[in-house]
């Protein structure tokens, strides 16, 4: 197309990263918080209590099981989670059955444990982590299919744009090692070298796994045409290409004595150096119960996922799952889970984290870059002005984004516990503050839009620890007296996220305006 | 128009060589086959993408990736992957 190759990519590089910069960027910032997923859930429900205490698998289990027949007897599925690494809790989960005469629908319902008073403790009415992690790839309004197809589209553009990106850079090496400070563009040039070629492995394992992770939508036609199409195919291909090897092994334990309790000693000796995770009681009412005992997946990359109790013949026999049977199943598994990072302890967390970030700031100095080489032929003074439009909206996903959920993290703490819909509210306070955050871009002066947005960016992260403390009491020395790591570690991150936007406004400072090269140009 | 090609025609032909490899796979598991199909689509989707902006003419690029899809339908009815009766 252009007269060489490499000049051709380089277009392709510049386009294919711009069209979908924004909502990739979205996708980044909060797939990247995903990995502490566990943690910020424990904040986003202070009140629960972590277990600091040396415990007894079967006292919890007692203990729970007490719980769970007060509030879920009729429930068919119970589970009982016991305390790990990321999360130090007790907590009782049952599947509610829909009771259309109360109002209420069948759902998943969790509660606390606090083991010093023994105690079901009320958690507020949050999104949640999972909600939080969940938006990288739903985008929360739309219909999941339609973002699956969205997310995967703009997946494609951004593997297209790494892969150009290393064509394009004859020197890649030599490059990686330069950097020149204060230049203008070459300064965000080289940014955006470092950004994408240190972590160069993480964005081509998360873009190419990421792709695959939504494939069944995706390249739905493929089934459709060599398995068969359909509701039940489809049910049916999804059973067959997540088999596991399973081996069905005698237990000593007799049928009458089958329970919860009889089920974990057995596990504990199979498996005496595993932590147990989970234990399910599944099929309550009928007489198939059937007990699933899961480890703590956090030692090592391949799981030993789980155990399954059950009657078969007369005996009680135990399901062992293992690897999944097909040989591209088991390359599929190993990519969704280093894209997961499930196994990850908490350093190499850290580093996905950093990762992860580090992929914002690629997309973010990369459409920096765009809209900088474009300014200089741009009019500031006409009155939206198509690339000045664009380079304010930049700021209002670059800088909004952070905001917005600085603000839903407050929408955790301020709004009334008894609000209706509180979860919904909290994911609402998001998305309206990223919307204001554009309407405002549009009508600031182009003159330290820059350096406002990130004051703002830094004070509403450097305010959040204190507002934690005056509405929940959890304050860094409480956290760090009680051994609340999570708690401490997730007031400290907002401290040092809003340290980190106000150095970037204060070294802003003195040339915030939009057109001015070395700033934003 | 290159936009067009490689977006969709791309998409087409990876979906065809995915079934295609599919299809070729030796392994008796027909369902682990097609999960490395479509592992694998993506990769040549990928590159599908790159031939087309790398090409000289838009146009016979075009007509070249038409044919190309062509041919692998054909293919995929003789081997009865669609067009079933």
């Amino acid at each position: 197309m252009k007269n060489s190759f490499r000049q051709s990519m380089n277009w392709l590089h510049t386009w294919s990263g711009f069209v979908f910069a924004w909502l990739l960027y979205f996708i980044f910032v909060t797939g990247t918080l995903g990995y502490f997923e566990d943690e910020i859930d424990r904040w986003l429900k202070p009140e629960m209590t972590p277990v600091a205490q040396q415990i007894d698998n079967r006292e919890i289990l007692i203990n729970a099981e007490q719980h769970l027949t007060q509030v879920a007897d009729n429930s068919p599925s119970w589970y009982i989670s016991y305390p790990a690494n990321r999360s130090p809790f007790v907590n009782i989960s049952w599947l509610q059955l829909a009771d259309p005469a109360n109002n209420i629908d069948k759902e998943w319902r969790e509660k606390n444990i606090d083991l010093n008073t023994n105690q079901v403790v009320d958690v507020r009415d949050t999104a949640g982590g999972m909600t939080l992690y969940r938006l990288h790839y739903n985008l929360h309004y739309i219909p999941s299919t339609i973002a699956y197809i969205i997310v995967s589209l703009a997946t494609m553009f951004m593997l297209i744009g790494l892969i150009t990106g290393v064509i394009i850079h004859k020197k890649i090496f030599i490059e990686f090692f330069t950097f020149r400070a204060n230049k203008g563009l070459r300064s965000w040039l080289d940014i955006h070298n470092i950004m994408s070629v240190l972590p160069l492995p993480f964005h081509l394992m998360i873009t190419y796994s990421g792709l695959l992770l939504l494939m069944s939508v995706s390249m739905i036609g493929v089934i459709n045409s060599n398995f068969g199409a359909g509701k039940d195919d489809s049910k049916k291909f999804y059973k067959l290409a997540t088999a596991e090897h399973s081996e069905q092994q005698q237990t000593l334990i007799k049928p009458q004595d089958l329970s919860a309790d009889t089920v974990l000693l057995d596990a504990q000796a199979r498996y005496p150096t595993q932590n147990i995770s989970y234990i399910g009681v599944l099929k309550r009412t009928t007489d198939d119960v059937h007990y699933e005992v899961w480890f703590d997946n956090h030692q090592g990359i391949e799981l030993v996922s789980h155990l399954t109790y059950h009657q078969h013949e007369g005996q009680i026999v135990v399901d062992i799952s293992g690897e999944k049977v097909g040989e591209a199943a088991q390359i599929y598994d190993l990519l969704e889970h280093l894209h997961e990072g499930l196994f990850a302890d908490i350093y190499l967390r850290w580093l996905y984290f950093l990762s992860g970030l580090m992929g914002c700031a690629m997309i973010a100095t990369g459409c920096i870059i765009w809209l900088n080489k474009r300014l200089k032929n741009a009019n500031p003074n006409k009155l939206f002005d198509r690339t000045y439009t664009l380079a304010r909206l930049n700021i209002a996903v670059v800088v909004g984004l952070p905001i917005a959920l600085a603000v839903f993290f407050y929408s955790n703490r301020l709004l009334p516990i008894e609000m209706a819909n509180r979860a919904q509210w909290e994911m609402h306070s998001l998305f309206i503050s990223l919307g204001l955050g554009l309407i405002i871009c549009l009508f600031h002066p182009n003159k330290h839009l820059w350096r406002n947005s990130l004051w703002l960016c830094a004070l509403s992260f450097l305010i959040l620890p204190l507002v934690n403390f005056l509405t929940t009491g959890h304050n860094l020395f409480s956290s760090f007296l009680q051994q609340d790591w999570q708690m401490l570690a997730f007031d400290l991150t907002m401290l040092a996220t809003g340290a980190a936007s106000a150095w970037a406004a204060l070294a802003l400072g003195q040339k915030a305006n939009l057109s001015q090269t070395g700033v934003n140009s | 128009m290159r936009v067009f090609t490689a977006l969709v025609a791309g998409f087409v032909f990876a979906n065809q060589s995915a079934s295609l490899i599919a299809y070729y796979l030796p392994s008796a598991n027909t369902v682990d086959n097609i999960v490395a199909g479509k592992m694998l689509s993506f990769i040549v989707w990928a590159l599908v993408v790159i031939y087309v902006f790398a090409a000289k003419s838009a146009k016979q690029t075009f007509v070249l990736l038409l044919l190309v899809c062509a041919v692998a339908l054909a293919w995929m009815s003789h081997l009865e992957l669609v067009f079933k009766s």
